[in-house]
């Protein structure tokens, strides 16, 4: 059988446009679109876990129909933004997980496919490493402005497509070596921010 | 693992910005199960899990949410609305018992 797939961009928006529209049906069209996705897509990565993986894509989905308006369509589509705010759930779960079970349950081989998450970091670097690089990237996500932090997600989710970081820049408009050399600015600008530690030395 | 449509509908019952959170203080109070709950919604257990998935209807637009509510997953706007409206008191009883209850409470400690 097919693992589900997510809805297409347009779905997505024409989703959100309802549900700030205020229409009540959209709660659960909303659900039934991408719940199975989120957790199929998460579940891939994270085989250990289906628990937690469905906790965190249910948190996701609460934290989305709350505040609906938190979410920007003009930066990122809503399958991508459904799923990070996922993942950071799940990695938060797993952290508080892997906390109160060591040392029977390291958590290195938690994530098969690598996704560029922080529990990424705990797999490869030691400790005291994986500790700097998420202070690293706590520090710049307080630092950069929106689009360089749409950014930092996409390199940390180690997206390679240049047509999803033009739409995050809105740049998608532009002709396609233009949105090339824009891209790469901006990917230039946050990968510089993050080898010098988060600092700024511009 | 659980059907995660049906586990985010389980959820529901008890996040407000669901339909489920209301039809939860309905059941509760009226000690109703799932079928009982159904039956007086005049609807199937399965019809349950979409208007548990529903957004909660909005205090200033109560009537109008719950009709387009019940139209959308063809279920009878009459029952729906009153199976809400009892919610609403009920809830709004156990509000006004509580805080009776915090305001004896500071009495008596006053006393």
């Amino acid at each position: 059988m097919n693992a589900p797939s997510l809805p297409t961009v347009d779905v997505g928006h024409a989703l959100h446009a309802r549900l700030l529209a205020g229409d009540l049906l959209t709660h659960r069209d909303l659900c039934h679109a991408f719940i199975p996705p989120l957790v199929a897509i998460l579940s891939r990565r994270f085989p250990r876990y289906p628990d937690l993986v469905q906790t965190a894509v249910h948190d996701a989905m609460v934290t989305y129909l709350t505040n609906p308006s938190a979410y920007n369509p003009d930066l990122l589509d809503l399958g991508r933004y459904l799923r990070m705010l996922a993942r950071r759930d799940l990695l938060n779960l797993l952290r508080l997980e892997a906390r109160q079970t060591r040392p029977l349950n390291p958590l290195p081989d938690v994530e098969l496919a690598d996704d560029g998450g922080n529990n990424v970091l705990d797999a490869v670097l030691s400790k005291e490493e994986a500790e700097a690089a998420r202070l690293v990237v706590q520090r710049l996500r307080g630092d950069l402005n929106e689009r360089d932090r749409a950014v930092l997600d996409l390199i940390l989710e180690e997206e390679r497509r240049t047509t999803v970081y033009a739409a995050v820049l809105g740049v998608a408009d532009q002709p396609e070596n233009e949105q090339a050399r824009i891209v790469k600015r901006a990917k230039d600008r946050v990968r510089k921010r993050i080898e010098r530690g988060g600092e700024n030395h511009d | 693992m659980t059907d995660p449509v049906r586990a985010m509908a389980e959820r529901a019952r008890r996040e407000s910005c669901f339909f489920g959170f209301l039809l939860e203080q309905f059941a509760r109070a009226e000690s109703l199960d799932d079928a009982a709950l159904a039956a007086q919604l005049g609807c199937d257990t399965a019809q349950l899990v979409d208007l548990r998935l529903c957004g909660a209807p909005r205090p200033e637009t109560l009537v109008t949410d719950v009709r387009e509510v019940a139209e959308g997953l063809q279920l009878d706007a009459g029952r729906l609305l009153a199976v809400v409206k009892r919610a609403r008191v009920l809830a709004q009883m156990q509000d006004t018992t509580e805080t009776t209850s915090l305001l004896m409470a500071a009495r008596e400690r006053e006393e």
